[in-house]
């Protein structure tokens, strides 16, 4: 039995909500304000954005082309000529790391939009349907989570041959399952819903519930955890280049750019020290992200 | 004898969209009595009750120019002396008991343990005490309800086990925020009645939140009527069928009745003034 | 209009299944108001959940306007009957607007002149188009409710089963939505079935009230009756000693 007291903020008198106005954008600049309020959240935005910046500028952020080899400046260490310094070939290891960024956010970006849709698609069927539908996703996904996805992926990619591609598909088989559970989860907690039962009643298909009203109450969460996997995605796809599965030589890849740093490392630093901080630095920015976005996007953890 | 007095209480939330003043201006005055604090929801009452306790969240700002609880001044309280005011002398019962109780301890266990925090008694004593305890707030097997969990017992149950909780250290206020919203109108009057024969047992002044003013009307000596964080009314229970205030007047009539139905129910017009105008007792 | 007999449901547990609804007979006429009253858990809501199609595998017979329910389907249904919930706070959807919270009824079914139709039953149920552009939290809980309501008629429905649809509303928000649905009543020929644990607000508007106690209707009682007290079950009694002491 619920009674007056359950109904929250109902401001009728002392200002009433009144903010027609209160469109996406407003709501998006405000969530955006709150997010980078948080230092530990700001850090995080600030680095994803320096990496799309990189990214997309890399051509006028390089001070070299990255492929360019110089055999009389080999190994050369950090100057003003060569920010990071050289590798064994005498390429330029900022702009290396520069036109890496496109390749991470290549891998990142087509993981995401593997492992989101699918994952909701398989989680939302497998909630809503409940029975054999469940019965089978669950299963599959208790299959692929109970390998480690670096073991999986190397199994994936040595099936496939190396290559940026396949190493992409490889991280994304590994990297759905979790997303379906929680698409899961989140809708078996929507599924009896009122708003849902409201939709059926109207004569809602299964299809229209799930794409109109159930999707979109997992996208916040989904987010969350999308960005918190970018993190483990950059380490896989860092882990698959350094063991030379993922993008091929000469592409500058910033796992592969430690692989074949490790045989100098001991008198070149700078080959191993500058793409492993990159690394460590992006997907550390992505934890803080997805950490401030599930404060901002997840009501329960207020 | 006054208990409690406040004068000119004040509580401001911070809130995403700037400050929220939430109860203004309030003061009362609690002698040896049962008072009613009522309004719809969202006008104050229980941040008014949580304020006394200083129970708000932290980022919130009271003020007042008055907090006297008899020789106590609330307001020069530190953390450790108000943990000490909680409880042994003025407790609050919330309006859920499934979020109040501890869902991994015994309900006797609690109850028990509420008195030993305050009192210096063996465990033997302090189970005997809450077992007593149990058999006074009707509770029919208090052997076997001590050793329930929250989740095993009903909502009307829980209750009683809550009021227990907090008269068993004895205390000289007891707040209850909507105590029986939850229950059902049967049960809702046993609770009600219990809670009435122990306060008035053990002497105990109380004060009353609820969105009912029927029901107030009924159980409660006094009445303070909030709107929009003010208090708009004053006025003794028995005497609200004559109430001055159109905003009382309206609650009351709002209500659907079974000897005199009306084939549409009056609508409250809300006044501006009533946010601003004083009220007279 | 609606008529149910010796209606049973049990709900499978994990363990052992357990019966909730026990021999309900009702039988509710063309434009009439009839009410459900009995306490928390005593089966009220499960019985709106069966007529809805929430509930599946019941025994005993519904038939709507005639048809039996069981032949029926959800989409057939969904032309016939539609429901207003209890919680405001949850019977709309967070991240839709009013204006597709209203739409999505009438895309469902393919009809034409939607706005129309959209602005006709806001302006049924008190709200103006300004409304249109908002999200559910961004109104107060009785304009919540007025949505809800709107969208229940927006189809045209014969039947509205209203879970007791003011009992998370402060009293003179609870006027207005019983003024409302008295209003909607007289001008839609609608049947409503109602629930509440108010006796009061139920006796206010049902001309009929069945009184149950755990999964099964104890008494039904017309509103005169009930009044003057003319009532046989001790719980019916019992009920209303409650709510006549409370005025
Ligand atoms: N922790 C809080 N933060 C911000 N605003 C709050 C908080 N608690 C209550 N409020 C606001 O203060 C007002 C009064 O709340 P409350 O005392 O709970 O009302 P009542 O108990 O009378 O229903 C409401 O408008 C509510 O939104
Ligand atoms: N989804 C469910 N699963 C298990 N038990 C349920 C479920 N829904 C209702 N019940 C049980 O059915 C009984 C009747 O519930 P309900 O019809 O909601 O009562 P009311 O609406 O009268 O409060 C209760 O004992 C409740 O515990
Ligand atoms: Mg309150
Ligand atoms: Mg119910």
């Amino acid at each position: 039995m619920k009674n007056a007291e359950v109904v929250r903020n109902s401001d009728y008198s002392l200002k009433a909500r009144h903010n027609p106005e209160y469109t996406r954008v407003a709501l998006f600049v405000k969530s955006f304000k709150k997010l980078c309020r948080n230092p530990l959240s700001a850090s995080g935005v600030i680095i994803v954005a320096l990496l799309l910046i990189c990214a997309i500028a890399a051509p006028l952020i390089a001070t070299h082309n990255p492929l360019e080899q110089d055999l009389a400046r080999v190994l050369a260490s950090p100057s003003l000529a060569h920010w990071f310094g050289t590798d064994e070939y005498g390429r330029d290891v900022f702009s290396r790391l520069v036109y890496g960024s496109r390749v991470t956010l290549y891998i990142i970006f087509l993981v995401t939009i593997i492992v989101g849709p699918v994952g909701l698609l398989v989680g939302t069927m497998s909630g809503y349907f409940g029975g054999w539908v469940d019965s089978v996703f669950m299963r599959i996904t208790d299959i692929f989570i109970s390998f480690p996805s670096l073991v999986l992926a190397l199994a994936f990619v040595a099936a496939l041959g190396p290559g940026l591609e396949h190493a992409v598909i490889a991280i994304a088989i590994t990297s759905w399952p979790p997303v379906a559970r929680l698409a899961r989860a989140e809708t078996l907690t929507l599924r009896n819903s009122d708003y849902v039962v409201a939709a059926q009643l109207q004569g809602a298909s299964a299809c229209r519930v799930l794409f109109h009203y159930i999707s979109l109450m997992c996208l916040p969460s989904l987010i969350v955890r999308l960005t918190m996997n970018m993190a483990t995605v950059i380490l896989t796809a860092a882990a698959l280049g350094f063991l030379g599965l993922g993008a091929q030589p000469p592409l500058p890849e910033w796992g592969a750019m430690i692989s074949t740093g490790r045989s100098y490392m001991l008198e070149s630093w700078w080959l191993v020290a500058f793409p492993g901080a990159a690394i460590m630095l992006v997907s550390l920015a992505f934890n803080l992200l997805g950490d401030g976005l599930r404060d901002l996007l997840d009501p329960r953890t207020e | 004898m006054d208990v409690l007095t406040v004068e000119k209480l004040n509580v401001t939330f911070r809130t995403d969209e700037g400050l929220k003043h939430a109860v203004r201006d309030v003061s009362f005055t609690l002698r040896n009595e049962k008072l009613a604090i009522v309004g719809e929801s969202g006008s104050g009452k229980s941040t008014v009750g949580k304020a006394i306790l200083r129970l708000n969240p932290p980022s919130t700002r009271v003020t007042a120019e008055k907090l006297q609880f008899g020789k106590t001044n609330l307001l020069a309280c530190n953390e450790k002396e108000i943990r000490a005011i909680r409880g042994q002398h003025i407790s609050m019962i919330m309006q859920d008991p499934k979020f109040s109780l501890n869902p991994v301890m015994t309900v006797g266990e609690q109850i028990s343990e509420a008195l030993s925090v305050h009192r210096n008694i063996s465990r033997r004593e302090a189970k005997e005490a809450a077992l007593e305890m149990l058999k006074e707030v009707s509770i029919a097997d208090p052997e076997h309800v001590y050793s329930q969990y929250p989740h095993e017992i009903s909502g009307g149950m829980g209750q009683r086990v809550m009021i227990a909780m907090m008269v068993i250290p004895e205390p000289d206020i007891i707040i209850a925020d909507e105590p029986t919203s939850a229950l059902d109108v049967s049960v809702q009057q046993d609770v009600l009645n219990i809670l009435t024969r122990l306060i008035e047992k053990k002497n105990i002044s109380l004060i009353f939140i609820s969105h009912d003013l029927n029901l107030v009307k009924k159980f409660c000596d006094r009445v303070l009527v909030m709107y929009g964080g003010r208090v708009v009314e004053s006025i003794k229970a028995n005497e609200l069928s004559n109430a001055s205030h159109p905003y009382t007047r309206g609650l009351m009539e709002s209500l659907p009745s079974l000897k005199h139905r009306r084939e549409t129910l009056p609508v409250m017009t809300r006044d501006q003034n009533w946010l601003t105008q004083e009220y007279t007792t | 209009m609606i008529s149910i007999q010796s209606l049973s449901f049990d709900m499978p547990g994990s363990t052992k299944s357990k019966r909730i609804l026990n021999d309900i007979n009702i039988s509710i006429g063309k434009g009439e108001c009839f009410g459900l009253v009995g306490e928390s858990g005593s089966g009220k809501t499960s019985i709106l959940k069966c007529l809805a199609g929430q509930f599946q595998g019941w025994e005993g017979a519904i038939a709507i306007q005639g048809k039996s329910l069981a032949e029926t389907s959800l989409k057939e249904r969904s032309n016939t009957m539609q429901m207003v919930f209890q919680d405001p706070y949850g019977a709309l959807h967070p991240r839709h607007t009013i204006r597709k919270i209203l739409n999505e009824p009438l895309a469902i079914k393919g009809l034409s002149d939607k706005s129309e139709r959209i602005l006709k039953a806001l302006k049924d149920v008190g709200l103006d188009e300004t409304f249109l552009p908002r999200y559910p939290h961004q109104l107060s809980g009785g304009q919540r409710q007025r949505v809800a309501i709107a969208r229940a008629i927006i189809l045209d429905p014969d039947i509205i089963l209203l879970d007791e649809p003011t009992s998370a509303l402060d009293v003179s928000v609870q006027a207005e939505i019983l003024n409302l649905l008295t209003s909607l009543h007289r001008r839609h020929q609608l049947t409503y079935l109602m629930v509440s644990h108010d006796l009061g607000v139920i006796a206010h508007l049902c001309e009929r009230v069945a009184v149950m106690k755990s999964g099964e209707i104890v008494e039904v009682v017309s509103r005169d009756d009930l009044v003057e007290g003319n009532v046989a079950h001790a719980y019916t009694k019992v009920l209303l000693q409650h709510a006549l002491s409370r005025e």
